[in-house]
């Protein structure tokens, strides 16, 4: 299994925490409220793209908005692969940081 | 509200997924949330800092994806190579041999037309040269008379400078006990320096002038001599004369008019500049270089009777009119009428293999267009088959037209490696020599790549343009599934051009053939078999030593004379006594009563020589048939018994006319016969002339050399064949034919491969007809017959088109020689001869094959 890059994870990551509401947008929005900072449009956009091919997630068209100028939103969700990417990416996290003892030093 | 229409278009531009316009409504709502927020500005702002930071990703990524289908591309290109082994290599290497004739040949002409170019301002620099027209005769002179020179260069302001240099062919030379006769020593004036270049290698030029008895030597020398260490400080003598080296100069470059393995200043010549002051001696060429603001045309007509405007009395003294030409010292190699020292080139020659090169190339490209296009339109179902798959037409264009270009710089890279592998025998066939490095100067390397994008678009653009334009459904449903190649116009016109143009090429071929061969075996007007000529320093004794050299087993006969075969003795002023008007410029050759027996020369009137009859020596002449009429005798028997002067007028030297020889080619082909006096002088006698027995030849020249050795008739002992020495006269043109039937054996050979590919091509897609024809009983006979019927009916119509146009070219050519074959029909009927075989051996490999198939195995497939 391929490992992800730090941006496909947080991305997955967002998501999954975005559940039904992942979009484009949202995803960047979510991602700046926590980095804070600005994500620009294609730092998430290709990423998005390579993911749905790998089939880590999937997408479906949502309803159009005004907002949109008429256009539909891409809703994008997890699929059971892109899950088990973020175990296995989250695993061996724990496992790293496990062994990662002067962490503490940093910290401080 | 909207995005401004800009950033749409930007986005749409470079995002992959515009038909869902799913991120350029991402883009629209960021900048609505922006709007409400923090007004217009900062929404403009906000998306022109995402567009920057986001510009490279999308490009970096629409890369990625123009990649991937470059790969498929490639991939189906190196495919559809692979699956044509056979068309892929006859197309590239076609193109290639083309390309690199071509590049070959614009070498050659390169070098032609940039002699003498590596002089600074050569663009100013002239020869001055002569022409003089005394009495009757004309003469051309590649000098100017001698005292003209100061006179140029002292009253003429336009005049930057003006110089002088002499040349001699060949020098004895000897260095420690070694002897040799060495070729080219030149002999100059201090201010050539001016005009013309000398490279320096070793030592300082102006050597030879500073310190009398020095000399300076070319490293072509230096390297044959002094292998060892420097030459400079060595002694060498020239002529019995000893010189210091002082200096050593760089070879002259291989295209130059002017080339040197000594050189020598005036001063050391016995012959000093203040002495030349004879005005009607032309002992030097005179070089000028004009100032930077001088129309050279203008001058030149300014100077055209500089001559008479110094000394015109003298002139008028001796019934000359003197005027004098000046010729750019870098068209002296191409332009030149006069004699010159080196092979002359000739502008003809230049131009008309420049045409073949371009023919060379047009048959190439043209086979390259006919087969890239052949072989595309079997590419039908796969045109319709990505249109299905969603290719756009330009997405179509872009892979044909990439295609021929990937197959057109194929070919220009193997025609880098052929043109590297045959410099070497291309140098031996125009005696010159080019480097691969010429190959890298910009004009070339830019004339490639513009020539790969022509070619390339060229062939690329039929397919490209008419496949893409097909409806996908019409295509894979059949219905122009196999084009049918044989039909169409274009492909009819290329072939016949091809043809047209290999036919004069072979007719071209042959006439040049015909002309050397007639001019080497037409008869000369004298015997030039089994004769030898030794060049010999006779001191009155020339009867003893002819005496001596008969008794030698190989030798038949033996003569004494000055001047020979090919080589006159001089030529002198002469006229008839009671005719003081006219005088003439007649050649000289002396010559014992031998001679005319030992050369076969036929006298059409009085006798030759005879040792017997006193006042034969030094008292007679023998005329030849142009020298009476020219002097004015209307029959050859009312020659005989008169007196003709010659030499000066005030001495009044005459000679009875003894004899009148019959015309005989003394001289070259190329010029006519001119009148030509025989005199009975031995004490200028120089040349022995033996008839000598072919069998044991070797022994015999060894034996003649002994004997040569014994009677001490000179330091080094060297002879000539006659017939050789004549052949050498045609040296160039056999060059030119050598040329000539290099590049149409490639015309031909190329013009067949494309006709070889085609024909096999057509014949394989009407496989299908084939079959049913012979299910339905065709014969075999009948089936050849409808495959190649067509290709003869083109050959037959290129053959009309270019045999009025070769004969045309031909006979303008033939105007050259003095003495030309005519053109006869039977060059035409062997040149159709050759293409005709060549041509049906060419297509019924093909077409044989694909009528003996077995027609259950064409149709079983549908």
């Amino acid at each position: 299994m391929d490992y992800l890059t730090r941006r496909e994870e947080l991305i997955l990551l967002s998501i999954g925490n975005l559940k039904e509401n992942a979009y484009l947008v949202s995803i960047r929005e979510h991602l700046s409220e926590i980095m804070g900072q600005e994500w620009s449009v294609s730092t998430i956009h290709i990423p998005l793209r390579r993911l749905e091919k790998a089939d880590y997630i999937t997408s479906f068209y949502g309803e159009a908005t005004a907002v949109r100028g008429g256009r539909r939103k891409k809703i994008y969700v997890l699929t059971e692969k892109g899950y088990k990417a973020l175990g296995v990416n989250k695993s061996v996290n724990d496992k790293l940081w496990a062994d990662f003892s002067d962490f503490e030093i940093i910290k401080g | 509200m909207k995005t401004p229409k800009f950033f749409q278009w930007l986005f749409a531009k470079i995002s992959d997924d515009s038909l869902e316009n799913n991120i350029i409504g991402d883009i629209e709502e960021l900048y609505i949330e922006k709007l409400k927020s923090s007004g217009r500005l900062n929404a403009f702002l906000c998306l022109l800092r995402h567009l920057f930071k986001s510009y490279p990703f999308f490009f970096a990524d629409l890369i990625n994806r123009r990649i991937t289908m470059f790969m498929n591309y490639l991939k189906t290109a190196l495919r559809n190579l692979m699956k044509y082994k056979g068309y892929s290599l006859i197309n590239i290497t076609g193109l290639a041999i083309g390309i690199s004739c071509c590049i070959l040949i614009f070498l050659y002409v390169d070098h032609e037309l940039g002699y003498d170019e590596f002089h600074p301002d050569h663009n100013r620099v002239y020869r001055v040269n002569s022409h003089v027209k005394m009495g009757l005769s004309d003469m051309s002179f590649n000098a100017a008379c001698d005292p003209l020179v100061p006179v140029l260069r002292e009253q003429y302001p336009e005049i930057e400078d003006a110089s002088r240099i002499s040349r001699r062919l060949n020098v004895l030379m000897r260095h420690n006990d070694e002897s040799n006769y060495e070729e080219r020593l030149i002999i100059v004036e201090k201010n050539i320096m001016n005009i013309l270049e000398f490279n320096m290698h070793e030592g300082d030029f102006e050597c030879i002038f500073n310190d009398p008895g020095t000399i300076i030597v070319s490293e072509y020398i230096s390297g044959k001599y002094f292998k060892e260490g420097s030459a400079i400080g060595n002694s060498i003598s020239i002529e019995g004369k000893r010189y210091n080296i002082g200096g050593v100069v760089k070879n002259p470059p291989n295209n130059t008019h002017l080339k040197y393995n000594f050189i020598l200043s005036f001063k050391n010549n016995n012959k000093s500049p203040d002495k030349m002051h004879n005005w009607a001696n032309l002992s030097a060429s005179a070089y000028i270089k004009l100032q930077s603001y001088v129309d050279g045309q203008k001058f030149a007509e300014k100077i055209r009777l500089i001559a008479h405007e110094y000394n015109d009395d003298y002139f008028k003294m001796k019934n000359w009119t003197y005027t004098t030409e000046l010729l750019p010292v870098n068209d002296i190699h191409l332009y030149s009428t006069y004699r010159e020292y080196e092979p002359k080139g000739n502008i003809i020659y230049v131009y008309s293999i420049s045409i073949i090169g371009v023919l060379i190339l047009v048959i190439a490209c043209l086979n390259f267009v006919n087969l890239t296009t052949a072989r595309a339109s079997a590419r039908t179902r796969e045109v319709g088959m990505r249109k299905v798959a969603g290719a756009h037409r330009r997405q179509l264009i872009c892979q044909f037209i990439g295609e021929s270009l990937f197959l057109s710089l194929m070919s220009s890279i193997i025609s880098i490696i052929i043109i590297y592998l045959s410099l070497p025998y291309f140098n031996i066939l125009i005696n010159r020599e080019l480097s691969i490095n010429d190959l890298f100067n910009p004009l070339i390397v830019s004339g490639m790549v513009l020539l790969i994008l022509i070619i390339g678009f060229g062939a690329g653009s039929y397919p490209a343009f008419f496949l893409s334009a097909f409806k996908p459904l019409s295509i894979l449903s059949g219905k122009t599934g196999s084009v049918r190649n044989s039909r169409s116009p274009l492909k009819k016109m290329i072939v016949i051009f091809q043809y047209a143009i290999t036919v004069i090429l072979i007719t071209g071929t042959l006439v040049v053939f015909k002309q050397i061969d007639f001019m080497k075996n037409h008869f000369l007007g004298f015997d030039k078999e089994q004769k030898m000529t030794i060049p010999a320093g006779f001191r009155n004794n020339y009867l003893s030593i002819k005496d001596e050299f008969l008794k030698l087993p190989g030798v038949i006969e033996a003569s004494a004379s000055a001047g020979t075969l090919g080589r006159t003795a001089g030529s002198r002023t002469t006229r008839r006594t009671e005719d003081d008007a006219d005088e003439l410029i007649m050649d000289y050759i002396y010559f014992d009563s031998d001679f005319i027996p030992l050369y076969k020369i036929e006298l059409t009137a009085g006798r030759n020589f005879d040792e017997r009859i006193s006042t034969d020596i030094e008292g007679a002449f023998i005329i030849n048939e142009t020298a009476a009429r020219m002097l004015g005798f209307h029959n050859t028997e009312d020659a005989v018994g008169e007196y003709i002067e010659y030499g000066s007028r005030a001495l009044h030297q005459r000679k009875e006319v003894i004899g009148v020889t019959k015309d005989f080619h003394y001289s070259d082909l190329q010029n006519k016969i001119a009148p030509l006096v025989m005199g009975f002088d031995p004490e200028y006698f120089r040349f022995l002339n033996l008839t000598v027995k072919t069998e044991k030849l070797t022994e015999t020249v060894s034996s003649i050399k002994e004997k040569w050795t014994d009677q001490s008739l000179g330091e080094i002992f060297s002879y000539r064949f006659v017939d050789e020495f004549f052949d050498r006269f045609y040296v160039s043109e056999e060059r030119v034919a050598k040329i000539f039937i290099t590049f149409s054996f490639l015309a031909i050979f190329l013009s067949c491969l494309g006709l070889f590919s085609l024909s096999a091509f057509i014949a394989e897609q009407r496989t299908k007809e084939i079959g049913v024809r012979k299910t339905m009983g065709a014969t075999l006979t009948g089936l050849i017959g409808l495959l190649t019927g067509d290709f003869l009916k083109w050959i037959i119509i290129a053959n009309l088109i270019a045999i009025p146009l070769s004969y045309m070219i031909m006979d303008n050519w033939l105007q050259d020689f003095a003495y030309r074959i005519s053109i006869g029909l039977e060059v035409y009927l062997v040149s159709f001869f050759i293409i005709f075989v060549i041509s049906i051996l060419t297509i019924s490999i093909q077409t044989i094959k694909s009528a003996l198939a077995d027609p259950v195995k064409s149709l079983r497939y549908e």
